[in-house]
């Protein structure tokens, strides 16, 4: 017999011939056993339920249940009779708010019809940081493409100005960049939630957080149809999964799901699981970001807010759930359609809408604004703006409260100088291959910067040719040698008989010719841009022609430390010493700051606070933040309206004349600058409300071998042209200035021995007495 | 008559005809002509320059009607609206000088004086050849600079453009 056999039949025996008493004591010995794992079991899961409970109370038990993105947004565009809607850009900015082309009628907010000869628009509610702005109909009636007149389509009234909203720049996410705007169930239209519920959820308001009819149900379908059509999932653990738990299937997380969805609907009441849920979930992806709650996914696939969507809308979004991108009206128009018309077919068998909703429901065209990634929009500038705001707020506040960030960006002149960078960059790059450094490793980079000088406006901003592949910004961080575009504020000391050492007019003449002057214990002498010396020049003659020679005679005779007194009161932080280079700007400033320092030209002597944040607002609308204009006096008028005189000059003919033959019009004033070596090219120029600051160049310092006029100037003129109308307006003009025909080359008085004559500005009191006395046109002497 | 009387007639005809006589006229002074060679200096011309215009273009009427709805708001010390309202009529029309006359009181009132001087300088700028803004925003530098130390009143509710 084998051993096995023999071993199991002893056991047998032995089993049968237990006596009670022994039976007796292993029934004790399980029976302990199992009242242990019993009460460690029952331990164990009051435990694990306390920590769901603790987990449950700590993140769905409070007010605020997400992490909200603060949202960056642009300054408001306004319309009048007289804007260019072409220029403007008008269709393109509606597109981007969220605004649908809807053909030929408008019907509601969000939507807008371009007809031949008008554009109606029915403008958005906003919620502005003192204003509550609710939005109409408007029509914008045309000539050609320019506004002629405003109506308010509501009440015929004729509108002056039509107020756009801000357009979002930017969202400052925490780690799991969900998009989302929250909602109260009151918002939310009731076809939407009747819609959700009978297509996620049937049983919802009958269950107990798990259904197991619900899941016998979606077993039965699996089975018949031999794959997983149907869920059991109720509501609760759909919420409770995105919510709490992770996205990944496993037996552990079901198990969690079920547990926390009885946890929750024993605590809450089924309107706000509702709402969480509505809140919640996940409705496609944006870019990077995610489209998250019914409200975002309602503004993003049909430009609505969520309590303006139609029955169909309500249909397609509750459809939508399911797989979000596959039904997804932006990229699947006739997926979205048929999973549309399956969800209203459902609502009409369950008869909670009537057979017209339906009839009319199912051939609504699904009318989307056009999809709009927000990534990448004016990174350099939301870097700035997130710089400063990082002072202000921890940057988990920026990532969870949902603040409103105002801020002063004209999201039109921003896509402008994004455009003009990089195309002019590329288009110098091949002009001028044979100068640049050959096999140079880095790019040339550009920067452009636009501020609006009466109020201190920063409204452009671009620190670098690519964001992709470099974030750091050369707008506000670089520092570079100014070179000339600093020489203007030599030329505003001089001619401000208060804080010059010498009285200088524009005509004054100064000896361009060679000096040497020790400087640190050196030798220093200027040289000309053309290698010449000019001789005697006139003030003018030596900043329209950027002479550095007679700059820097200029700057030695107004007194150095008053030079670097006057850049310091345009707000140059930058170390200036006062040594003789100065006047060629020789040192180091931040562009944004050359760029704010020359607003006092066109602000006549005034210095505006620049300012990119106006205001930071809570979810709730209160206003953290109320940044306001700011401006004083820091020079006088008279000296700052001679150099900007001076400085139109450099435009009309100097050293940007250029800027005329490449068909920029209207008036305007501005510097060129270049460096030693040609290391930076940069151009700051102005009309009377708007400034441009452009700077081209490499970020190791390699010598490029252009100009302002040649490399910075032409991207200045291209951005000009798209955003500021040719000026028909002059500077204003102080009280005690005077205008006086003189000789162009002497700085006399012309008469008519010297023809060649200009209208010069002088302070009243310090025109010039003297009459040129040239001896060498006699042909041209008056005799009467 | 009497002797006397008679002498006093002749003394008054006499005195009459010499103080009614009108003078005699000047000559006008004789134009020499200029000697061969000799340069006539032409006197200085000076002019000044133009002032802004202050135009009534749809720029600055939208730029107005957003000075307007800021009065009101200020009118009703809403201060805040107030001041948006003023900003957004000086960035809608940069050269509009009443709306930053108008920033520069809503700032006196919430007691910013130093930001309400240097904003009235740039609405002094850009208003100098209104004779009646002027005289507005003299009145207000006096109250800023406490010239006058005077509440200020409240913004009449109609305005001249």
């Amino acid at each position: 017999m084998p051993i096995r056999s023999k071993y199991r039949k002893e056991k047998k025996e032995k089993k049968r011939g237990r006596t009670f008493r022994e039976k007796a004591r292993l029934f004790w010995r399980v029976l302990k056993i199992a009242v242990v794992v019993f009460i460690i079991a029952a331990v164990s899961i009051w435990y694990y339920l306390g920590r769901l409970d603790k987990m449950i109370e700590e993140k769905f038990d409070q007010p605020r249940k997400w992490n909200l993105p603060s949202r960056v947004l642009s300054d408001a565009d306004y319309f009048y009779p007289g804007v260019d809607t072409l220029k403007r850009k008008l269709i393109d900015k509606l597109d981007r708010l969220g605004y649908r082309n809807v053909g030929t009628a408008i019907s509601g907010p969000g939507d807008y019809a371009q007809l031949p000869n008008q554009i109606d628009i029915y403008l958005h509610d906003f919620s502005y940081p003192h204003e509550e702005f609710k939005g109409f109909p408007v029509r914008l009636s045309l000539e050609g493409t320019v506004i002629t007149d405003i109506t308010n389509l509501a009440d015929k009234e004729s509108l002056s100005v039509m107020k756009l909203e801000p357009e979002e720049i930017s969202s400052i996410f925490d780690e799991r960049m969900e998009d989302r705007t929250v909602v109260t169930l009151k918002d939310v239209p009731p076809a939407l939630i009747e819609s959700i519920v009978l297509i996620e959820d049937e049983r919802f308001f009958k269950h107990r957080g798990v259904d197991p009819i619900g899941i016998l149900r979606a077993m039965g379908a699996n089975v018949r149809a031999m794959r997983i059509a149907q869920g059991g999932s109720t509501l609760t653990q759909q919420l409770v999964k995105n919510f709490f738990l992770y996205p990944k299937k496993s037996i552990l997380r079901k198990l969690n799901e079920m547990l926390i969805a009885i946890e929750i609907e024993r605590h809450h009441t089924k309107g706000e699981i509702l709402e969480a849920y509505l809140n919640e979930i996940y409705l496609g992806q944006r870019g990077a970001s995610s489209v998250s709650g019914v409200a975002e996914a309602a503004k993003y696939y049909f430009g609505k807010n969520v309590n303006q969507l139609s029955i169909g809308e309500c249909a397609l979004l509750a459809g939508m759930i399911r797989i979000p991108n596959e039904y997804n009206p932006l990229k699947h128009k006739d997926n979205a359609v048929a999973r549309r018309n399956f969800v209203l077919k459902r609502l009409f068998d369950a008869e909670l809408i009537n057979k017209d909703e339906y009839e009319k429901a199912k051939v609504e065209p699904i009318i989307s604004p056009k999809p709009v990634v927000r990534v990448g929009r004016a990174p350099y500038f939301i870097d700035f703006v997130k710089q400063q705001l990082a002072v202000l707020y921890p940057q988990e506040i920026l990532q969870s409260e949902g603040l409103r960030i105002f801020t002063t960006l004209d999201m039109s002149a921003q896509l402008a100088a994004e455009g003009v960078v990089t195309r002019d960059l590329e288009k110098l790059e091949k002009a001028n291959a044979s100068v640049l450094p050959k096999d140079h490793a880095e790019p040339l980079q550009g920067v452009l910067i636009a501020m609006q000088p009466g109020n201190g406006y920063l409204r452009a901003l671009v620190g670098g040719r690519s964001y992709q592949d470099s974030q750091f910004n050369r707008a506000t961080q670089a520092k570079r040698q100014p070179g000339s575009a600093f020489k203007p504020f030599v030329y505003l000391t001089a001619l401000d008989p208060r804080m010059s050492k010498t009285s200088f007019t524009p005509a004054s003449t100064v000896d361009d010719s060679s000096f040497s002057v020790e400087s640190g214990g050196k030798e220093w002498s200027p040289k000309n841009y053309d290698k010449k010396e000019h001789g005697t020049v006139t003030l003018r003659a030596a900043l329209e022609q950027s002479l550095n020679i007679a700059t820097s005679k200029i700057a030695i005779d107004a007194g150095l430390e008053n030079v670097v007194e006057t850049a310091k009161k345009a707000g140059i932080s930058t170390p200036i010493d006062a040594v003789p280079s100065l006047a060629l700007g020789a040192f180091e400033v931040i562009p944004i700051e050359l760029a704010a320092a020359y607003t006092v030209f066109p602000n006549g002597g005034i210095f505006a606070e620049p300012i990119s944040i106006m205001n930071v607002v809570t979810s709730k609308g209160e206003v953290l933040e109320n940044k306001t204009i700011k401006m004083g006096r820091v020079f006088d008028a008279q000296p700052v309206y001679l150099t900007t005189n001076i400085m139109k000059g450099v435009v009309d003919h100097g050293t940007a004349a250029s800027a005329r033959a490449m068909g920029f019009d209207g008036i305007a004033a501005g510097k060129t600058g270049t460096t030693s070596n040609y290391k930076d090219a940069w151009f700051v120029g102005f009309t009377p409300n708007f400034l441009a600051l452009t700077w081209v160049g490499y970020d190791d310092n390699a010598v490029m071998n252009m100009s302002g006029a040649r490399a910075a100037l032409p991207m200045w003129v291209d951005f000009m042209k798209e955003m500021a109308p040719p000026s028909v307006q002059d500077f204003p003009s102080p009280p005690d200035i005077v205008l006086v025909k003189i000789d162009k080359e002497s700085g006399k008085l012309a008469n008519s021995k010297c023809p060649d004559d200009i209208e010069e500005a002088f302070i009243e009191g310090t025109e010039p007495t003297e009459h040129c006395d040239k001896t060498d046109k006699a042909s041209d002497v008056e005799t009467y | 008559m009497s002797k006397p009387i008679r002498t006093l007639i002749f003394l008054f005809l006499i005195l009459f005809t010499f103080t009614a006589c009108p003078p005699a006229a000047k000559k006008p002074p004789v134009k020499k002509p200029p000697k061969q060679g000799e340069v006539r200096e032409k006197p200085k011309e000076v002019t000044r320059p133009g002032q802004p215009s202050q135009v009534l273009t749809p720029q600055r009427k939208a730029s107005d009607r957003l000075v307007d709805k800021g009065k009101t708001s200020l009118d009703a010390k809403n201060y805040d609206q107030a001041l948006q309202l003023f900003q957004d009529a000086a960035n809608v029309d940069p050269s509009n000088g009443v709306a930053y006359y108008y920033l520069a009181l809503t700032d006196h009132y919430l007691g910013e004086q130093n930001t309400a001087a240097g904003l009235l300088d740039k609405a002094e700028s850009l208003l100098r050849s209104d004779q009646y803004w002027m005289g507005k925003v003299e009145e207000l530098r006096a109250l800023i600079t406490g010239e006058k130390p005077q509440v200020a009143p409240l913004p009449p509710v109609v305005d001249q453009y």
